[in-house]
């Protein structure tokens, strides 16, 4: 389809809306698909000395595994423990 | 993970790093192209306009969310709008990657011209600005070895984190605004030869009935949103070595106002030079993306006074202000992925190297593929088009995801607020504390938005 299309991105062709659809549904599925990995991956908050400021308040802000720089996420340790 | 929290060392740092980031060729390059083409001062009314209700919102929203979630994007998103968004802040951080792999060829191309600028190769008898231009782009090895310069730049200065970011984008914008200048009043000097000054007279003269065109609007959004790298997720990593104390609405104010003065004094520049020599100078100024800069504009400086002097002083300055602005927008993408890479316990300099390997390697492509002629027989790269038309289209997503942000933070505000009694349920009572609720919680809260 692509290749016997002109002009591929223009939605007014005869399959370009139909293309650019494709394409960005796609690529937002591989995205969602990949939200799975990234949480479970601590992250590491980068918070100048001084600067520290509650987050529990927001969607995200209770999770475990987001930490302050230097510190470490829970799993780390339990297997540090072990 | 072991290691220290980074932070700017200051206000300035902050704010020229802020601007380093939002000043890129879409100000010098793109915003006076879009002047000429859109009915010269008709257009600068909707692109303020949206400088106010668009980029500015945007980037304080941006600011804030950065500065109270202290992650890079993919990190911002997973705390502000909960581990199921994590993914939106990795498509933000990928379609700012993704338009940091051909942009580095773009950077290049500055670089080049300013290195022909500065050994002659533009000005002198016979030097056609076509052929130069279509022997540099069918000239892989060369526009590889400047992509690549422009890659290994780029990490040098993003290598030792933010105090190092900051202190180089000091030095590149103030050089940048200083070269400008110069050849703005150079270009104006020009164009006062004949007594008038057609190109700035151009430029801010007003037809009103132009404002019913609804193309302009759309531009001047899109100018206006590309230009201040609104919603690009560039000020949510800046933001993340914010000081304490910094303000984040009076910092987005002083970025997006200075944002469109370089624009401004760009667009003075070229359309200045441009009146000054060129018959139809409105056929030039609209003459497809790459013929303003680096056909014509050669051809345009070429033919500035003083000698020798003069055309050499108004080549090297314009494209060496490109190159600084191009190299410090590359400054903020690669910084957006490497903090992404950082936030997840890797270490800076590997995520550096990896980061800048992936560009340099993602951006072959477009350095190589597909390098065509038109009708006229100038060279353009069509895969690399295509790459800024297709990102472009994700980079709008990455704005909108922003939004979506706020408005989740301030109906789950409400809807807590309504389950425990402090708020009334319907309309009414979303529009009392839902819409406002982000505002209330981390903008002008009193306390330098802590």
């Amino acid at each position: 389809m692509i290749a016997n299309t002109e002009d591929v991105w223009n939605p007014l062709n005869p399959h370009g809306l139909g293309i650019i659809l494709a394409f960005w549904g796609v690529v937002a599925a591989l995205f969602l698909w990949f939200n799975r990995f990234l949480v479970t991956r601590p992250v590491y908050r980068n918070v100048p000395e001084g600067a520290q400021v509650d987050i529990s308040m927001l969607p995200g802000g209770a999770d475990p595994l987001v930490v302050q720089v230097g510190d470490e996420a829970p799993d780390l340790a339990h297997v540090n423990q072990g | 993970m072991s290691g220290q929290s980074d932070e700017f060392s200051g206000r300035l740092g902050l704010i020229f790093a802020t601007i380093g980031a939002a000043i890129g060729t879409g100000n010098i390059w793109r915003f006076p192209r879009m002047v000429g083409a859109n009915g010269g001062g008709t257009f600068l009314i909707p692109w303020l306009l949206f400088l106010f209700v668009w980029s500015i919102p945007l980037v304080i929203a941006e600011f804030a969310m950065g500065k109270r979630s202290r992650t890079g994007t993919i990190g911002t998103f997973r705390i502000f709008t909960g581990k199921r968004f994590a993914w939106m802040g990795l498509w933000t951080a990928w379609i700012s990657t993704a338009i940091g792999f051909y942009y580095a060829v773009v950077a290049g191309w500055c670089l080049k011209y300013f290195q022909l600028g500065l050994t002659g190769g533009l000005t002198g008898d016979g030097v056609d600005t076509v052929q130069v231009w279509n022997e540099f782009l069918q000239a892989p090895g060369q526009v590889i070895f400047y992509q690549f310069l422009v890659v290994l730049l780029t990490l040098l200065a993003i290598s030792r984190g933010a105090k190092a970011i900051e202190k180089v984008n000091v030095v590149l914008m103030s050089s940048l605004m200083a070269l400008l200048f110069l050849t703005m009043f150079m270009a104006l000097s020009m164009d006062f030869r004949d007594g008038t000054l057609d190109g700035a007279l151009f430029m801010f003269t007003v037809d009103w009935s132009g404002l019913f065109n609804p193309e302009i609007w759309i531009n001047a959004l899109s100018q206006s949103a590309w230009s201040a790298s609104a919603g690009m997720g560039m000020a949510i990593t800046y933001a993340v070595y914010m000081r304490k104390d910094e303000d984040t609405t009076l910092n987005a104010f002083v970025m997006g106002l200075a944002n469109n003065s370089i624009s401004i004094i760009a667009g003075l520049t070229v359309l200045s030079a441009i009146f000054a020599v060129e018959a139809d100078p409105l056929a030039t100024v609209t003459g497809g993306s790459s013929a303003i800069t680096f056909l014509a504009l050669p051809e345009v400086f070429a033919q500035a006074p003083g000698g020798n002097i003069g055309p050499f002083l108004m080549m090297t300055g314009f494209f060496l202000a490109l190159s600084f602005a191009a190299l410090t927008s590359m400054i903020s993408t690669v910084e957006l992925c490497v903090r992404n890479f950082v936030d997840h316990g890797y270490e800076r300099s590997q995520s550096v190297w990896f980061t800048g390997a992936a560009i340099f390697l993602f951006g072959l492509p477009s350095a190589l593929l597909w390098i065509k002629l038109d009708g006229e027989g100038v060279a353009y790269p069509e895969f690399l088009e295509v790459q800024d038309h297709i990102w472009g289209y994700g980079l709008m997503f990455s704005g909108l995801f922003i939004a979506y942000t706020i408005w989740r933070y301030g109906f789950l505000k409400w809807k807590a607020q309504v389950e425990a009694g402090e708020a009334e349920s319907g309309l009414a009572g979303y529009l009392n504390v839902g819409v406002s609720g982000f505002r209330d919680d981390f903008i002008n809260t009193g306390d330098n938005d802590v």
